[in-house]
């Protein structure tokens, strides 16, 4: 059947569609208003075609500071940087401005087509049109600056109905409108008795379902009015899921024509879709503005059309801009970036939007340490942000010691460190801190949770001690990343010789060994991709199962303790079953050739060399982003372990340069930390500026983060002197250090302790909440500490060998890592003196010490 | 359906005789069994050569101990003396001059017969146990250069030591060699060692698992005192979680032990097969492709990680050979699994690979309580043509946790079918996973059982015929049929009514058909329970295979089936689809008239036969046999469990037992 047959919204551009995406570098438009979706001539078949106009009023100088965005190489980068500071007004006057809801649009002649006032086009009449936008006549200036913008547009099919597709018609509709969504029909199970695929990825099934089922009353060609199908949309009849659609919309006339039609299925191929973009791509915008997108699907025959009014949008940050059903952009008031993902027929593309604070002032930055500052700056710098000036060697101290070895510094570390009076004290003191006990212990427990390390029994078990040893001497080692990784993915033997073995123990599926893999090492959370296609990804079910196969000769051999069998691989093909086909898919990464593998080699040893390749575009991005939210509170990408393309960087030459730079250095975690670390990024004060109070995003001071459970509970522990008891583990034993999340402690629980049940760093909670405040404020627990016999308040008012003053002053740089001010210092000892406990009174100071916000935070 | 009778004419059947138990005897125990000592630790586990040491045992059952028996015969123990009688479990060892350092088997004799073997450790060093061993890192116990320190896992803490080391630099005296031993002393104890320098920095460590123990050897220290660190990896304590560090110099490197720790399995490689302990063997890995000539008997060390280890050697076709890989079983934490290939060079010159024999884990014989598997790989390779072979070995336990280096022999020689035999004193429970450590203590007229393994090299399929030797006077042991089918049977071994007190090592022995091959059965004891959160029980290797019979005890009741396979008894014969009736005969006693049920075990494939119940009043029974027409021919021996109530005294509530009847053998015939 001929594409021209189809009432379809067509754009025959007979252009490749990259000429239809307007580049924000390349802004050529001068100071005319343009049609960003229009090059030529524009062609809409049929009455259902629709096409959604996005207007703009163009600038005509290049926009460096969004090439910056934009830039690749460290090279590239920098030479924008250069050139950022005396660009800096310019950058911030040129945002490109969307006028699409405020132009002034007709149609010359009348009667072919009709334009609503949000800029979409709907076909009348056969014939061929010009479309003019100006400016609205309100705008006296626009008026006088702007030309108007013009487009030739041709109208044919008018009248004619060919039969609707239920694939390519039929199916977007109930998407748009969430029919197939995971909360309704789209669940596995239907919803009251009505199954439709998970977004419609399989609308053959979902035709049977329609079709064939409930006595055939869903859909009535006889009287369409009357088919389940539009009542209950329309909510004429009970529905759970309330009214979805109004009789006066397309969507509804086109359901409606295609059961009238007989509910044909249609053709399955030619109009598949191959691709889709969205129009703009990217765009500098201003606080408070809008953006109108338009969304062109690419179909397998070639074709182009507009489906905006099928496309399903969602924003990646809605404290930063919200996007309409119709693909309005509204930009809230705020600085930073944003993404708005936009997903038509299992394709999904991304516009991507800055926006930057509006100030006529320079920026100043200080020279950049290393490639960190370079990106964050030049991301800074296009922003308009400033940044927050540098912290005080105390607030560094105490946030390195927090963030690398996962505790307070000691008294002998704060005044050594107040005394040293070199240059490079700060450096030093990250060397020193990576090579303690205290870093292997920290990281150890990180990776050790979401590794899913945790006894499956009562008291402490073999597997999961080695295998948190063996992670720990991996840290302590500094053993390279690849390694580690290769280690863990092809581990075989016994726990006993190869403790990563307890990872196959304690992920025993093939699919959570699968899903873990890519969402740890890869940031991939492929897991969708098991049971259909990846509604945010590219991921297909096939590609789940190839790479699933890597997996499938793992087996086990009865060891001496049964539960902690040994693990191999045994001899014999590796492959998959595709689950609908049932083909036998060979192993393969994602975005990558089949594996050539033999039957007596390890298949895993191939996936983990894939994985750990330096061409992998997953492997170092992920791993280095993670280690940037650990430092800095917030992942380039967010969350960490959910790196799709629908969800970008927020600094993407950053994530670059840094994934290259960690894999130039052999993987070395421990120098990832120093190159982050030592970044004047790093060393912003936390405290915001009146101009980068709304930076969320762009790291502009340092983000303020609660301590984590265990280093809380190390730190409450320490300054009482109080040292919190485990079962089963030596006195002494600080909660960092714990081989595992099963000990049982109220205070690691209310503080958000991980379960480690999964391999998502989202298990951890760092939020404040009311449970937490009342325990640190009247619990038990924390009573009994501050009351301990030996404890530090109990010790402090015993010895008569100090001033209160030097006791206020240790408390202080013991807990905070400061002396107190001379404020601070009056109310301590103003207090001290009021009470004739003496005991009681030091238990008092250390209670508000605890308490505060300064103590509970990494500042 | 034709049947066969035994009882009475055809086959001799035996006695069963009851007799009342002594209050000891059933003293302090829920779930009767005969009460066998259970030796669960000594107080010191070793001794210095030519030293006399005091120490206490502990255990269950160990009443009026005063005796000890090693299994070297310069090893003596005396009673120490008490007030009013000897202080029973308390013992003066001394070691004779001429004790060649080693691990030896010491045993306890008591009221209840004698124990199940605890080692015992006989070196050249000075043996220590500190009075008080600090937990505080900031004041460790001073300790000595070359002494072996004993001590018990302190549980949640860590035992501290301080040695001094001399000089610095590349001395002997700069190296510190720590051995932890705990499994190899029958410890449950898992051991972690961490040495700490001067400034209480982690300097290294080493943890073992189960069947190894850790050692350290660090060079090149700076003259010092060092800190040492011992803990139980699981942070367990109890009396059965002793432990000895032996801390040496670089000067002392031969080995504590011979070999290390390993477990049961390890009776299948030939004692003579040792691994090197040298530099060379680490330069020895077979990757490249390594050419060799049969027979071949080599030590390598595997290639690291995923790596392979190739040899190629030629054949010619119908040669056989046996290949076989002995690693996992000298102690080295592997798992090799080897393939051999054709090569075949095609007329395009390709080179091309065509499977011929792939091997894995081997031996594997598994009753429930001795697992015989190994994961070394043994094969017989028939070389289908006159070509190069190329064969591949991969260790799939690629981890270095226990051992950075891990070596193989690899020995390639002509087939000599044979069988290795494994005994133990099996323990009476209907469920195996119930068995403990425990001794032994044959009552007058009463029964005790040796279950053996049977492993079969090159091919052996021939039947084994299994006997007991060494039985001292008065003790009888039926000869038990292992046939070409089957790979264990049980030997139950009978007291006279009138024994004589005695304590033996016997030896279990078996012969092929034609006597052409005799093979002594490698003792296995059962040194832990599962628990501890180790879910398994725990066997090795032991010196030998002691029984005690008491002469102040006699058994309660006694079970006797089918014929005994005396010398020139007949074997009661059956064909193929036929039922065989065997006479069960029970004698009962005062305290033994409770009902038995008998379960027959080690049936022939192809022969059920329901349990029985013999009521209390009665004596007699009857095992009816079912030969199905898939049995395979051959001579088999089975035996019965038996499970009943005993009364010790009158008043005392009913006790519940498990015993072994005598062994019948039986001959599956063609129809």
């Amino acid at each position: 059947m001929s594409p021209r047959l189809f009432a379809w919204v067509t754009l025959c551009l007979g252009l490749h569609l990259g000429c239809f995406v307007p580049s924000v570098a390349i802004a050529t438009a001068g100071d005319a208003l343009r049609f960003d979706n229009h090059s030529d001539a524009v062609h809409l078949i049929g009455g259902d075609a629709r096409l959604q106009l996005v207007i703009s009023r163009g600038e005509t100088s290049v926009d460096k500071a969004t090439s910056v965005d934009k830039a690749t190489s460290v090279d590239e980068a920098r030479s924008v940087e250069n050139a950022t500071s005396e660009n800096t007004a310019i950058a911030r006057s040129r945002s490109i401005r969307d006028v699409t809801h405020s132009a002034d649009i007709r149609a010359e002649p009348l009667g072919i087509v009709n334009i609503s006032s949000t800029g979409q086009v709907t076909p009348i009449a056969d014939g061929t049109v010009t479309i003019i936008a100006k400016p609205q006549s309100t705008d006296v200036e626009l008026q006088v600056e702007c030309e108007p913008a013009t487009m030739q547009l041709t109208v044919s099919g008018i009248g004619s109905e060919p039969p609707l597709s239920f694939p390519h018609r039929i199916v977007p509709i109930f998407t748009k409108l969430g029919c197939n969504s995971g909360g309704c029909h789209g669940k596995a199970a239907g919803q009251n008795g009505f199954k439709l695929s998970l977004l419609g990825f399989e609308p053959r099934e979902d035709y049977e379902h329609l079709i064939g089922e409930s006595r055939s009353r869903r859909v009535s060609p006889a009287v369409p009015d009357q088919s389940l199908l539009l009542t209950k949309a329309i909510n004429a009849s009970p529905h759970g899921g309330g009214q979805r659609l109004e009789m006066d919309t397309d969507e509804y006339r086109q359901l409606r024509r295609w059961i009238a039609q007989g509910m044909p299925y249609g053709d399955d191929s030619a109009q598949k879709v191959v691709s889709i973009d969205v129009i703009p791509g990217t765009r500098r915008l201003a606080a408070t503005s809008t953006q109108q997108l338009a969304v062109i699907a690419t179909r397998q025959d070639g074709s182009t059309e507009d489906v905006t009014s099928a496309a399903v949008f969602e924003s990646n940050d809605t404290a930063m801009a919200d996007v309409t059903a119709r693909g309005l952009v509204q930009i809230h008031d705020a600085i930073g970036d944003v993404s708005i993902m936009a997903r038509y027929q299992g394709h999904v593309t991304v516009f991507t939007a800055d926006v930057p604070r509006v100030t006529q002032q320079p920026l100043v930055f200080p020279e950049p340490s290393n490639v960190v500052d370079t990106y964050v700056f030049a991301k800074l710098q296009s922003l308009g942000i400033p940044p927050s000036s540098a912290c005080d060697d105390a607030t560094f101290l105490r946030r390195a010691c927090l963030d690398i070895a996962g505790r307070l510094p000691t008294l002998e570390e704060v005044e050594s460190f107040d005394a040293d009076t070199s240059s490079t004290k700060r450096i030093t003191l990250v060397d020193r801190l990576l090579e303690t006990p205290g870093y292997a212990d920290y990281f150890a427990g990180r990776w050790n949770t979401i590794l899913r390390n945790r006894r499956s029994r009562g008291p402490l078990q073999f597997s999961t001690l080695a295998f948190y040893d063996w992670i720990r001497e991996s840290f302590a080692n500094n053993r390279p990343y690849n390694e580690f990784v290769k280690r863990i993915l092809s581990a075989s033997g016994t726990v006993a010789s190869n403790p990563p073995v307890a990872w196959y123990q304690q992920v025993p599926d093939t699919n959570q060994r699968v899903e873990d893999a890519a969402q740890l090492f890869m940031g991939q959370r492929i897991q969708c991709a098991r049971c259909h296609h990846h509604p945010y990804e590219k991921w297909s079910q096939a590609d789940y199962t190839q790479l699933a196969a890597f997996f499938t000769t793992v087996t086990k051999k009865a060891d001496h303790d049964p539960i902690e069998q040994a693990m191999f691989t045994r001899v014999g093909g590796a492959t998959s079953p595709h689950p609908k086909t049932g083909q036998a898919l060979a192993p393969a990464g994602l975005d990558a050739e089949n594996a050539a593998i033999r039957a007596d080699d390890d298949p895993r040893v191939a996936l983990s060399e894939w994985m750990t390749d330096p061409s992998n575009p997953f492997f170092a991005r992920t791993v280095v982003n993670r280690y940037w939210k650990h430092f800095l509170g917030r992942g380039l990408v967010e969350p960490e372990d959910d790196m799709r393309m629908t969800n970008p960087p927020s600094n993407p030459s950053l994530l670059d340069a840094l994934a290259e730079d960690f894999v130039n250095s052999g993987y070395d975690l421990k120098q990832l930390i120093r190159t982050i670390t030592a970044s004047r990024t790093y060393s912003f004060s936390g405290d915001a500026n009146y101009d980068n109070l709304l930076d969320r995003r762009s790291y502009s001071r340092f983000y303020p983060k609660r301590l984590a459970a265990e280093v809380l509970l190390d730190a409450v522990d320490e300054v009482t002197l109080s040292r919190t008891a485990f079962t089963g583990m030596p006195q002494g034993t600080r909660a960092v250090s714990l081989p595992d999340t099963s000990f049982d402690s109220y205070f690691l629980q209310v503080f958000g302790r991980p379960e480690s049940a999964t391999a998502c760093e989202c298990e951890r909670s760092q939020d404040a909440n009311l449970a937490q405040s009342l325990h640190l404020l009247n619990s038990e627990q924390m009573q009994t500490k501050l009351a301990e016999d030996s404890g530090r308040a109990a010790t402090l008012a015993a010895d008569d060998s100090r001033s209160d003053a030097e006791k206020v002053t240790q408390l202080y740089r013991l807990s905070l890592s400061r002396s107190p001010n001379e404020n601070e210092l009056k109310t301590m000892l103003t207090h001290l003196s009021s009470k004739t406990n003496r005991r009681e009174a030091f238990e008092d100071l250390i209670w508000s010490l605890l308490n505060s916000k300064e103590f509970l935070f990494n500042h | 359906m034709k049947r066969s009778h035994l009882f009475p004419k055809v086959c001799a059947f035996f006695t069963a005789f009851v007799a009342v138990f002594s209050s000891v005897f059933f003293a302090a125990t829920s779930h009767a069994q005969f009460n066998e000592p259970e030796l669960r630790s000594l107080s010191q586990t070793g001794a210095q050569i030519g030293s006399s040491i005091e120490l206490s045992v502990l255990g269950t059952h160990l009443e009026e101990a005063d005796r000890m028996h090693f299994s070297h015969s310069g090893l003596h123990a005396t009673v120490k003396p008490g007030e009013a009688s000897p202080a029973f479990g308390q013992f003066v060892v001394q070691v004779d001059k001429d004790v060649p350092p080693g691990r030896y088997d010491a045993r306890v004799i008591g009221r209840h017969g004698v124990s199940n073997p605890r080692a015992f450790l006989v070196s050249e060093f000075a043996n220590v146990r500190p009075a008080n061993v600090s937990h505080d890192v900031n004041v460790p116990t001073p300790v000595a250069m070359n002494s072996i320190v004993h001590g018990n896992s302190p549980g949640a803490a860590n035992d501290y030591y301080a040695v001094h080391v001399d000089g610095s630099g590349a001395s002997t005296s700069s190296t510190l060699r720590i051995e932890l031993l705990c499994q190899r002393l029958d410890s449950r104890m898992i051991g972690q060692v961490k040495l700490l320098s001067p400034n209480g920095r982690v300097l290294a460590s080493a943890r073992g698992a189960d069947e190894v123990d850790p050692m350290l050897v660090v060079e090149n220290l700076d003259a010092g005192d060092y800190v040492i660190a011992v803990n139980d990896y699981l942070y367990r304590s109890g009396d059965d979680y002793p432990y000895q560090i032996a801390i040496r110099d670089g000067q002392s490197t031969f080995p504590l032990c011979p070999g290390r720790q390993v477990g049961p399995e390890s009776f299948t490689a030939p004692r003579e097969i040792v691994l090197d302990d040298g530099d060379s063997a680490a330069m020895r890995v077979a990757s490249p492709v390594q050419k060799i000539a049969l027979p071949f008997d080599g030590t390598w060390t595997f290639a690291s990680g995923h790596e392979e280890n190739a040899f190629e050697f030629e054949a010619n076709q119908g040669e056989e050979y046996s290949i076989e890989v002995f690693s996992q079983r000298l102690g080295e934490p592997t798992d090799a699994r080897f393939l051999v290939q054709r090569i075949e060079v095609n007329d395009a010159g390709v080179t091309m690979l065509h499977d011929v024999v792939r091997a894995d884990d081997s031996h594997s014989v598994n009753d429930g309580v001795l697992n015989t598997t190994t994961k070394d790989p043994v094969a017989l390779f028939v070389a289908p043509a006159t070509a190069s072979y190329r064969l591949t070995i991969q260790d799939l336990d690629v981890g270095e946790s226990i051992a950075l280096r891990q070596q193989y022999v690899l020995r390639i020689a002509k087939p000599s079918p044979t069988f290795e035999l494994a005994a133990y004193r099996a323990f009476p429970h209907n469920d195996v996973t119930q068995s403990r450590p425990h001794g032994s203590r044959l009552a007058r007229g009463g029964t005790e059982t040796i279950r053996v393994v049977a492993v079969r090299r090159d091919g052996w399929s021939g039947p084994i015929r299994v006997s007991a030797e060494g039985l001292p006077p008065g003790v009888t042991c039926d000869r038990a049929i292992i046939a070409a089918n089957q790979n264990q049977t049980q030997l139950t071994l009978m007291a006279s009514d009138d024994v004589l007190g005695e304590i033996a090592s016997i030896r279990v022995v078996g012969h092929s058909e034609d006597d052409a091959t005799i093979r002594q059965a490698t003792p296995v004891t059962i040194a832990a329970v599962k628990g501890g959160n180790r879910e398994f029980t725990r066997l090795r290797v032991a010196d030998e295979l002691v029984i005690a019979v008491s002469e102040k005890d006699v058994a309660p009741v006694t079970v006797r089936i089918g014929a005994q396979l005396a010398e020139s008894s007949t074997i009661a014969e059956v064909k193929k689809g036929e039922t065989l009736q065997i006479a069960v005969t029970v004698n009962r006693r005062e305290g033994g008239s409770d009902p038995i049920t008998l379960r027959p075990k080690d049936l022939p494939p192809g022969v059920t036969a329901p349990e029985i119940t013999i009521a209390g009043d009665k004596t007699d029974g009857t095992i009816v046999l079912t030969v199905t027409p898939n049995a395979a021919p051959g001579t088999y021996s089975l035996w019965s469990q038996g499970e009943t109530k005993i009364k010790p005294t009158p008043e005392s509530p009913p006790l519940s037992v498990f015993l072994s009847s005598t062994t019948a053998t039986i001959r599956i015939i063609e129809p």
